[in-house]
């Protein structure tokens, strides 16, 4: 087991440097324009140009700038680790901006998960026990309203409703839940749902279709003939078998959402990394965009690790090797 | 002989399950009766889709009762298995009545270990501290003969060979000491030499405890070594009823003879091994009359008017259209006739 995990690591390592090289590859050969002349003030000159762009570092080779993002990444800058760079447009640390933001988005994604596997999982298996009854396709259609409603526009609906029409939640913005837990839930209660409901849908889906295809097996006939009741035929015999490939489908959900709950994030004003991370690709801040790429990465590789990890306690068949 | 072991156990009357689908109505089992005493094993042979296992699995209600036509009556400890509620029928399951199935290894859940699986099943009716019910799983996995049942327990049936899968489907049958066990092809998915020490445990087992084994197989071979009465089944009907020795000695139906043909007996001479012709035919679309007439080699006109009944003598009953003494005559004729004379 040990063994696998660090052998995995050094994977997560090799994977991150592709990403860093993919990153910086497609910035400098799209001809976006140039950061310096950008950020040298209105009507630079060409000292002013000249002196931005040593400051940023840019009149270095491309390889130089590259070598010294990743080596920064790995061991740390002046800031701190890892090192993210310094940001062109606010002239701050990017660290310091990620470990503002990164809250505000793990935030958002706990309540969201909590809230679309109960959701999914719940209405799935309701679906497939109820199948073809008028409940069964209640749940589908639903499904396909989740699937089908645009984040943006669903916002901004719940929005009008319960903050500007009825004024029972509170409206954009984010409040730390240090500061207040009530406030901090209240804020996120609209935002959660939001980001849910595409996710409760396709898992209520998944869940339908993986217990309908369980109970179907062999050895939940054994189960019946044992003598066992129905509901625990169904809720540990056929979900504990359904729920395996969904649990491990979790961990990499939630870790894409850490750079992309972009939408969500701007329609409610939370100013997460997926926000960040748009700031940055806008005002053409290679740092502040490398740095949010590379946390998502990350979290990306190692949620992959854990999902593999948890397939292998889930289901004793499987062998890491 | 003590009185238990005569008696009777289970009575199925004119059962008749009837499957609908979209493209019409399958008799998968269309009126069978029989009865299974204490210390009985009775066979169940045919082909696949014959019903034999239709016809077992709905005397446990495990056949979906809302989308099954299910008639005819299954009578245990007096009353009407058919007619019980779902809450009945699961006080039955496992604990009176048990069942194992073919493939061991698909019958046993993946995730959970081979002990916790049977500890389950002794929760399932009584009421009893895990511990308590660990030492009885552990116990009752070492007579089945699993070795090292101790260690065993926590091993998930992955970890464990065909035939001990299949030992420890026969543990958890056996678990809650049932009165009646229903073995669906206990033995088809395993090697043959774990196939006879499987029959040998389930022969054991039924001697000890004096219950009453069905026996559903297609292996004749292994109806005339375990069981004392045979039934053998055709699209859904019972073709031939009676004493295993007896079948065996004078079977009475052109299909048993067919079916003799086609494995090998010692002691029957025919030397050369012959298949029957054709398939099972449709469910839905039945041959009119026998069922079996188009295969039939003995076929006569009248056999696809109407439908032969089981004889009505006592102990060994044939349904078919030949006269009694015809029947006796060709087989005996037919037994002695090298194999390519038939064709």
């Amino acid at each position: 087991m040990a063994h696998y995990i660090v052998r995995r690591l050094v994977w997560v390592a090799v994977v991150l440097l592709a990403v860093t090289l993919i990153v910086y590859a497609i910035f400098f050969l799209l001809p976006a324009g140039d950061p310096a002349v950008r950020h040298a003030g209105k009507i630079p000159s060409e000292e002013n140009i000249a002196e931005v762009r040593a400051q940023f570092g840019l009149d270095q080779p491309v390889y130089v700038q590259y070598g010294k993002f990743v080596k920064n990444f790995f061991v740390g800058d002046e800031y701190g680790w890892p090192g993210l760079g310094f940001s062109y447009e606010t002239r701050t640390p990017v660290r310091d901006k990620v470990i503002t933001a990164a809250p505000r988005t793990l935030s958002l994604i706990a309540g969201a998960v909590v809230i679309w596997l109960i959701a999914g999982v719940g209405i799935g298996v309701l679906s497939a026990v109820k199948r073809h009854s008028w409940l069964d396709r209640l749940a589908m259609g639903f499904a396909l309203f989740g699937v089908s409603a645009p984040v943006f526009w669903l916002g901004l609906i719940l929005l009008y409703v319960f903050w500007e029409k009825l004024g029972w939640l509170p409206g954009t913005g984010y409040v730390p839940i240090s500061e207040s837990p009530v406030d901090w839930f209240l804020h996120l209660i609209m935002p959660w749902s939001v980001l849910a409901l595409a996710f409760a849908a396709v898992y209520a889906r998944m869940t339908r279709g993986n217990l309908l295809e369980t109970m179907g097996e062999d050895y939940i006939r054994t189960a019946r003939a044992k003598g066992l009741s129905e509901r625990r035929v169904v809720l540990k015999h056929g979900l504990r078998a359904s729920l395996t490939p969904i649990i491990t489908l979790l961990g990499i959900d939630m870790a894409i959402l850490v750079g992309g709950a972009v939408i969500t994030e701007s329609v409610f004003n939370i100013q997460g990394l997926g926000h960040i991370a748009l700031t940055g690709v806008n005002a053409q801040d290679l740092p502040v965009t490398m740095g949010v790429i590379m946390i998502g990465a990350c979290a990306v590789v190692i949620m992959g690790l854990l999902a593999d990890i948890a397939y292998a306690y889930l289901d004793p068949r499987v062998k890491l090797a | 002989m003590p009185e238990t072991s005569t008696a009777r156990l289970l009575e199925v009357s004119d059962l008749a399950v009837h499957l609908p689908t979209r493209d019409g109505v399958v008799k998968a089992v269309d009126g069978i009766s029989y009865t299974l005493n204490a210390g009985e094993t009775l066979g169940i042979v045919g082909e696949s889709g014959s019903g034999k296992s239709v016809s077992c699995l709905t005397v446990l209600g495990l056949i979906n009762r809302d989308s099954a036509q299910i008639s005819g009556r299954v009578i245990y400890d007096g009353s009407d298995l058919l007619e019980a509620t779902e809450s009945e029928l699961r006080m039955v399951r496992g604990n009176e009545i048990s069942m194992i199935f073919q493939d061991p290894f698909a019958g046993l859940h993946p995730l959970f270990s081979v002990g916790d699986q049977l500890v389950e099943a002794i929760r399932a009716h009584e009421d009893v501290k895990k511990r308590v019910a660990r030492e009885r799983v552990v116990e009752l996995l070492h007579e089945v003969g699993i070795p090292q049942a101790a260690e065993r327990f926590s091993s998930y049936p992955h970890e464990y060979s065909g035939g001990m899968q299949q030992r420890a489907m026969i543990a958890m049958a056996l678990i809650n000491n049932p009165r009646i066990l229903i073995a669906d092809e206990p033995t088809t998915a395993l090697d043959v030499t774990v196939q006879a020490q499987i029959l040998e445990l389930i022969e054991k087992i039924k001697e000890e405890l004096s219950i009453g084994v069905i026996l559903v197989t297609h292996d004749l071979g292994v109806v005339r070594d375990v069981t004392q009465n045979v039934l053998v089944m055709y699209a859904g009907r019972i073709v031939e009823h009676g004493s295993t020795a007896a079948v065996f000695a004078e079977p009475k139906h052109p299909y048993t003879w067919g079916l003799m043909e086609s494995i090998p007996l010692l002691e029957v001479e025919t030397r050369d091994l012959r298949a029957i012709d054709g398939a099972p035919p449709s469910l839905i679309h039945l041959p009119t009359g026998c069922a079996f007439h188009p295969r039939c080699t003995q076929a006569f006109e009248g056999c696809d008017k109407a439908r032969p009944e089981l004889d009505q003598t006592e102990h060994h009953q044939a349904a078919c259209h030949l006269a009694r003494t015809d029947r006796d005559r060709i087989w005996q004729e037919r037994r002695r006739r090298p194999a390519d004379a038939s064709r």
